[in-house]
């Protein structure tokens, strides 16, 4: 205690406020919105109590300061090796050390009086302090530093009439931010310590112990987060009233559950259109009673007719509690939902990796960027790209469940929010890759709360049913096979699996166990014009390596075989499922593929073309809507209840 | 390079083969029919280069023709009488190690393959930039994988996937808790947290990695286990766990007792079990 205070004359007091006062003027910018943002502080047990008038072991330093807006994220100077604590000015305080209360109303004011100062950390929460209160006789204090690494502080009450108790330990107390919080329950993959089979799980004392707080949640109609907040002074069985408002203008009480979200009955407490009301509990081991609920997230971040989402990266609900006390009090505590589009994931098709996206612009863009409106990850199999879609699925060292998953931590620890779902969008192949995994026992589980991690699919050309042009090279003779094969192209499982009747798709297209299982999806088919036809088969007709590709001595080989198609796959199999017809596109003349020797002349579903014979982009504007990956963000713009747009398709 | 554009590639080049016709005689066994003598084994190449083959044939060997493979980089035209002089461009986006081999034909849908030889193709660009396919990996698990993939910025202006370049470098600040193989696959090897470096010419990334402690026992999800999760426990002492998923019934009685406390305290991850 001595040494602490020898570190906190009053004159250095003055100095800090007044090296601060700079650093507080830009750290707290003031910001559109000012939000009443209360912090509350629980310290340890003192220790001893030199003066007497204290249990020692039972009586400890708590209360709260509230802020006109929320303590910036790092403020201080994070990152560094002595942040320093910024002054901060509260517009109101309440402290006790368990025998005399200090509070605004009662603390003796002069310039360095009452004294505030922290540093947070980048989530915001206070990490550092010096709070110093006094009033005409008595002086509370609270301090906490890191000295040289090590985290130590003190309380101590100094007396006069006080509890003149201390506490000498570096075990000092520590601060929650006291308004609307939101618990991600599914804090990572492998750690889903608040759901169940059930869901939520409704333990309080888990519940109010959880620190995986989070700012909002992904639209995918799936992810749920715990509301909860601190009824601080509060008493067990206050009622506690939950609102969900809209994000328009003014703000007015949700009327649509599918579009703003909704509460989800918890502990206690019946929902009532955009309200629930719940009983404050005071959990084993908390200080104060808390409640809560879960709130559910939206079914899609597009709305119906909504001109703004099309454009935008995020926008926001609002949570209001009204706590209504036993003993007649009431206070209100606010909290914003910030409502995210779920993320995007590229799935490639046989033969291929990564890059063959790369000029999928205006979504995927150079150098690794992606339309700012989403977040986008590529899944790549490229050492399993001929194998069968089951082992590819199946894979140790190129699993997609294990890369969703951790693009799935990237996204949410990049937005902080809540996330369980992906929007698919996949070429060829990469179709089949994603209705297998939703086979798979990994697809369903307690930590997407058993609704699989496909919020939207998106296909282009894939072979849904198979290509008929797959089973002729299925059954070309060894040196076709041979010759592809050294060229780094295997005719292999992939290959079996996208035959017509192969065991692979009586699998995904046959009867499934679960009969509830469906995927909501889009089909974008590509079909090649007259013209791209007879390119391609005026240059496979000089083909003789492998003569059974298309049937010998056919005039229109590409149409023969395969109808309207991409050259690849027809059009029947890539809207195969897709019912209504509103649910699957055509978009022409659009090849699957192109190349410089067969298939020339694009462009293809991956929005390229050949240009003096190297794979080009599609020079079509960005802003035209006829091209795929516009049509694409139209889908992922496209709301999930527009069923005359998604199609429900087996898995 | 993309799926069915590598297909027609190899097809509408390989064509030719079939059209001529001479049977093999002679061939020794024992000693391969046909080799590539140039380049050989390492040589470094552009992309973009249009690579000069040289391949030569045992003594009393014939080919209806020879021609060259590349992988990822289709088929050489075919040469049909020595000397085997054949040339291959090498894709301008194919980095890292490619396998060439030559083949003879003997018959209509016959041949003999080559040892295969290996070269590099590495860009003469400097890199301005990586990106990574990911900033961060938080693995489930001990053993879980995940891929690296890195695209280069160059100075020409070109953008290329480098992630098996022979160039770029890949290393972990800390084995113990992720290890990389060469070719970018991070594999979670313990508990912890470290970095993964990667380095190609005079620019780096890096991506942090986390791997998870073992879950049981951190039941407020702060990624330790302590007195707060004690705590948890003791809370609620002698009463019925929730079912399976109750992370508090250690020792999966049912119970939430003094033995799950005494089982969470031999997992604390701080000495005493303190909070830190």
């Amino acid at each position: 205690m001595v040494e602490i205070k020898r570190n906190r004359k009053p004159g250095l007091y003055v100095l800090r406020a007044f090296l601060v006062s700079s650093l507080f003027a830009i750290g707290l910018a003031p910001v559109a919105i000012a939000q009443n943002t209360t912090y509350v502080y629980s310290g340890k047990p003192f220790t001893g109590c030199p003066s007497g008038g204290c249990s020692p072991g039972a009586t400890k330093i708590t209360g709260s300061f509230t802020v006109a807006e929320p303590l910036p994220k790092g403020l201080g100077g994070q990152g560094t090796s002595f942040p320093l604590q910024v002054r901060i000015f509260p517009v109101s305080f309440s402290f006790t050390d368990g025998i005399n209360i200090f509070t605004n109303t009662n603390a003796f004011q002069c310039s360095i009086c009452p004294f505030f100062e922290v540093t947070t950390d980048l989530e915001g929460q206070i990490n550092t302090w010096s709070v110093t209160i006094q009033t005409a006789t008595e002086e509370i204090d609270t301090f906490a530093t890191f000295d040289f690494g090590h985290f130590q502080g003190n309380d101590d009450s100094t007396p006069s009439t006080g509890c003149g108790c201390a506490s000498f330990n570096s075990d000092a107390g520590s601060w929650m931010i006291e308004k609307v919080s939101l618990i991600d329950p599914i804090p990572t993959f492998d750690n889903a310590s608040l759901v169940d089979d059930h869901g939520v799980v409704n333990l309080p004392v888990l519940l109010a112990a959880s620190k995986q707080t989070v700012e909002g949640v992904a639209a995918d109609g799936t992810t749920q987060v715990v509301v909860r907040i601190v009824d601080s002074g509060g008493m067990e069985g206050d009622q506690v009233t939950f609102t969900l408002f809209n994000d328009q203008t003014p703000r007015t009480a949700s009327n649509s559950g599918s579009e703003d979200g909704y509460f989800i009955s918890l502990l206690d407490g019946t929902v009532s259109g955009n309200r629930i009301t719940v009983t404050a509990v005071k959990p084993a081991g908390s200080l104060e009673p808390m409640a809560f609920t879960v709130y559910h997230a939206p079914l899609d971040f597009a709305r119906s007719g909504n001109q703004r989402d099309p454009d935008a990266r995020d926008r926001a609900v609002t949570i209001q509690a009204d706590i209504l006390g036993r003993n007649g009090t009431s206070q209100t505590q606010m909290g914003e939902v910030s409502i995210v589009r779920p993320p995007v994931a590229l799935i490639h098709g046989i033969w291929s990796d990564r890059t063959t996206w790369d000029l999928f612009a205006p979504l995927v863009l150079p150098k690794e960027q992606y339309d700012p409106r989403f977040q986008v990850f590529r899944v790549d199999y490229r050492r399993h790209h001929a194998d069968h879609v089951d082992s590819i699925v199946k894979s140790d060292d190129e699993s997609p469940f294990d890369q969703l998953a951790s693009y799935l931590s990237e996204f949410k620890a990049r937005l902080n929010v809540a996330a369980v779902q992906f929007d698919f969008v996949v070429h060829s192949m990469g179709g089949l890759v994603t209705r297998d995994m939703a086979l798979d026992p990994r697809f369903r589980e307690v930590r997407n709360y058993n609704q699989g991690i496909v919020h939207k699919l998106l296909t282009m050309g894939t072979p849904h049913n198979g290509s008929p042009l797959v089973n002729n090279l299925n059954q070309s003779n060894a040196a076709c096979k041979a010759a592809l094969g050294l060229a780094g192209d295997n005719v292999a499982g992939a290959v079996q699996d996208l035959s017509v009747g192969s065991s692979f798709l009586l699998k995904v297209n046959g009867p499934q166990l679960s009969t509830t299982l469906r995927l909501r999806a889009h089909a974008i088919v590509g079909i090649a014009d007259l013209n791209q036809e007879v390119s391609s088969e005026v240059r496979v007709a000089k083909v003789v390596l492998c003569p059974s590709i298309l049937p010998p001595g056919s005039s229109n080989g590409f149409h023969d075989l395969l109808g309207d198609s991409d050259l690849i796959v027809p059009h029947d199999s890539q809207s195969f499922g897709f019912l209504p017809a509103t649910t699957f596109e055509t978009i022409s003349p659009v090849i699957h593929t192109v190349d410089h020797i067969l298939f020339t002349v694009g462009p293809d579903e991956l929005n390229r073309i050949i240009v003096s014979g190297s794979v080009s982009l599609n020079p079509a504007l960005t802003n035209d809507p006829t091209i795929d990956p516009n049509r694409v963000i139209n889908g992922l713009n496209t709301p999930i209840s527009d069923t005359s747009y998604w199609a429900d398709i087996k898995p | 390079m993309n799926d069915w554009s590598k297909i027609s590639r190899g097809i509408y080049r390989a064509a030719p083969i079939l059209a001529m016709v001479i049977l093999t005689s002679g061939v020794t066994l024992g000693d391969p029919p046909i080799t590539i003598t140039s380049p050989t084994n390492g040589t470094k190449v552009t992309p973009g280069e249009t690579l000069t083959i040289q391949v030569s044939t045992a003594p009393g060997t014939s080919f209806l023709a020879v021609q060259v493979i590349g992988e990822n980089m289709g088929f050489a035209p075919p040469v049909s009488a020595p000397p085997y002089t054949c040339t291959l461009t090498v894709p301008s986006d194919v980095i890292g190690s490619r396998k060439l081999t030559a083949l003879g034909l003997t018959s209509p849908g016959n041949g003999v393959f080559s040892p295969s030889v290996t070269i590099d193709s590495e860009t003469a660009a400097t890199a301005t930039a990586l990106f990574l396919n990911i900033s961060q990996i938080s693995f489930q698990r001990l053993g879980q994988q995940m891929p690296l993939n890195v695209t280069g910025s160059f100075d020409d202006g070109s953008s290329l996937d480098i992630t098996g370049s022979s160039l770029i470098s890949y290393n972990s600040a800390d084995s113990t808790v992720a290890i990389v193989d060469g070719n970018g696959l991070v594999t979670g090897a313990g508990p912890g947290k470290t970095t993964v470096n990667v380095k190609y010419g005079n620019v780096s990334a890096q991506v942090q990695v986390s791997v998870p402690n073992s879950i049981r026992g951190d039941l407020n999800g702060d990624g330790r286990v302590d007195k707060d999760d004690l705590n948890i426990i003791l809370a609620a002492l002698n009463t019925f766990s929730t079912g399976p998923h109750d992370a508090r019934d250690l020792n999966g009685d049912g119970i939430i007792n003094a033995l799950d406390a005494r089982i969470l305290v031999t997992l604390c991850t701080s000495q005493g079990c303190a909070t830190h």
